[in-house]
């Protein structure tokens, strides 16, 4: 990882109100086309720093680069799209009123990519395919869709814009399994397609470690770990991420015995 | 062990009488005095409403068509009124332990709201319960937090108090709908932990609803699998995790992302998605996501079959075929 990055983020400190900072001096790099996994409970700050990052919040300090030129906060026209998220809840990241055809369309022409009504609606059923849908979904309503469709529709749309980097925040956790795998594939598989640069936010560190390129662990604000994914699983250095990684269920792993028992609750 | 809770044939259905849909359909499983047993399925398998039968805590416009819900009682299985089993018999918590609790109680009058009105516990003695259960839940200053309000408990402290209430009429039977799915994987691991604890110091049977297939191997002695509103395989865990015996069982636990999924390859995700009550193929439910379908399978009628060779029982037509030798999950790609 010689190149310099695509994305770099220095020393993000996000305070709220009360108690310490979500985000307490952050910084972290990502090169072009890679995945870095950010790994952390909830409340650990992840998300915060993705809003940062994603110019959907203002840091109290820090600076977030995008090839080289810091993005100013709030971003303007120019830059709004270059950073796109990808959040939990594709149910109510939707407008339950709008079909996908008009969710999609509508984007692509106030952002102009693409000239008329018809062009967007080719490069729709594109974007579709590309998330592994296909036209046959064009005018359903987010009711009409499977959480899988709706998660997938919610990846066309963040890529409807071509942004350079795109942000996948708890994309993949309020699906089921079967499903899971299926997007978390699609969302490899964009990656290397299309040269993604992507910031993968779990609380899951197994999903996390089969998609990324490189793995940080989040703490009370602060990132802890950081390293290849392996390494951070079969060698876990802070005393946060062993407790993580042994919290971990495996399939081949023990039951509940009675050593375990005795561990204080 | 015998029998402490049998569930048959429960059939549970939404919509109109003439053309009602059955989001659960001839469901059934035992539960041992001191078991811990699973009913593992994703979103829409019914799994949580075949839970909420057992309490008779259906949600409105589900109406159970058929079957029957025992309880033992003086060493005979018979089937209970849910107040009565509601008041003694059978616990329950749920997903989201801030719905759940009352938000106008202090957690020690939370605790033993249920028996003080059940059995007329005087104020002294619902107190001094209260500090006992919730030191058995592991609530780490029990004076402290008997006097505070829910909203000022954390999520895991939550999940414990309304372990503590499910306690508090001495259950035989803990029911637990994907109690820990809403916490972090650290405290997740803390409740379950406690859960098997109070098992086994009680000797209480728990049935633990789940989507997720870690918190059944963790936790469960036996487990269903539960399917588009059936039961597709049953039987112990060690032979279900290491030799399942239906194609979505197998399915489940190969997409399954773990610390030692290969990360040159694509996870293997089962096609398509579970059907929805009003959408449910004929024949085996399964078979238009298989790679093993027949045929046959669109005119198979579900039955949970012993299977040759191994103590589970499964509902794929197939299972001969797909067995294989011991161990040997590859042998159920075709």
């Amino acid at each position: 990882m010689s190149a310099a990055p695509l994305l770099q983020v220095d020393d993000i400190v996000v305070n709220y109100r009360s108690g310490p900072s979500a985000v307490d001096h952050v910084s972290l790099a990502i090169p072009r086309g890679r995945t870095l996994g950010l790994v952390g409970q909830s409340g650990c700050g992840k998300s915060s720093l993705a809003r940062v990052i994603a110019g959907l919040a203002v840091p109290a300090s820090g600076t977030v680069r995008l090839g080289g030129a810091v993005l100013p906060t709030p971003r303007g026209r120019a830059d709004a799209t270059r950073i796109q998220m990808v959040f939990q809840d594709p149910g109510s990241a939707l407008n339950p009123m709008h079909t996908v055809r008009r969710t999609l369309t509508e984007l692509l022409l106030v952002h102009r990519r693409a000239p008329d009504r018809r062009a967007a609606t080719d490069r729709a059923v594109e974007l579709l395919e590309l998330v592994g849908l296909g036209a046959n979904v064009l005018d359903a309503r987010p009711r009409g869709l499977s959480g899988g469709q709706r998660q997938r529709v919610g990846i066309a749309r963040a890529l409807a814009v071509e942004p350079e980097v795109l942000i996948a925040d708890e994309a993949v956790s309020a699906l089921d399994v079967s499903v899971q795998a299926a997007v978390l594939n699609t969302l490899r598989d964009l990656g290397s397609r299309l040269d993604l640069t992507m910031l993968f936010i779990s609380h899951d560190l197994a999903v996390t470690r089969y998609v990324a390129d490189e793995l940080a662990v989040m703490h009370r604000g602060e990132i802890v770990e950081r390293g290849l994914p392996d390494d951070v699983l079969r060698n876990p250095q802070h005393e946060y991420t062993r407790s993580l990684v042994a919290a971990t269920p495996r399939m081949d792993g023990p039951a509940l015995s009675a050593a375990e028992e005795a561990r204080p609750l | 062990m015998t029998t402490l809770l049998r569930i048959s044939d429960l059939v549970l259905e939404t919509g109109s009488a003439e053309a009602p849909l059955r989001p659960v359909s001839h469901v059934g499983f035992e539960v041992s005095h001191g078991e811990a047993f699973g009913l593992v399925g994703e979103s829409g398998s019914g799994k949580s409403l075949t839970l909420r039968a057992v309490t008779g805590l259906l949600p409105e416009g589900v109406r159970q068509a058929g079957g029957t819900l025992e309880l033992e009682r003086d060493g005979v299985l018979r089937p209970y009124r849910f107040a009565e089993a509601r008041g003694r018999g059978i616990g329950m918590i749920f997903q989201e332990p801030m719905t759940a609790l009352n938000p106008t109680m202090r957690v020690g009058d939370l605790v033993t709201a249920g028996p003080r009105a059940r059995y007329g516990w005087s104020r002294g003695t619902a107190r001094s319960r209260a500090l006992d259960l919730l030191a058995e839940v592991g609530m780490p200053d029990p004076k402290a937090q008997a006097r505070m309000w829910p909203h000022q408990l954390s999520g895991g402290l939550r999940q414990r108090v309304m372990i503590a209430m499910a306690l508090a009429t001495e259950p035989s039977v803990l029911l637990c709908d994907e109690p820990t799915t809403a916490l972090d994987v650290a405290v997740q691991d803390q409740i379950l932990r406690l859960l098997h604890r109070i098992r086994v110091e009680r000797g209480l049977a728990i049935v633990f609803v789940t989507h997720d297939l870690g918190v059944v191997r963790r936790l469960c002695d036996r487990v269903a699998v539960m399917y588009a509103g059936q039961v597709v395989e049953t039987g112990r865990v060690d032979d279900v995790f290491t030799r399942p015996t239906h194609p979505y069982s197998a399915g489940l636990l190969r997409s399954m992302p773990t610390p030692d999924t290969p990360r040159d390859r694509p996870l293997a995700a089962i096609p398509g998605g579970q059907p929805g009550a009003g959408e449910r193929p004929e024949g085996c439910r399964f078979a238009p996501r298989c790679a093993h379908a027949l045929p046959a399978c669109a005119g198979l009628e579900h039955a949970l079959a012993p299977v040759l060779g191994s103590p589970s029982r499964s509902a794929c037509l197939r299972v001969a075929d797909l067995g294989g030798p011991p161990l040997d999950r590859k042998a159920l790609i075709v």
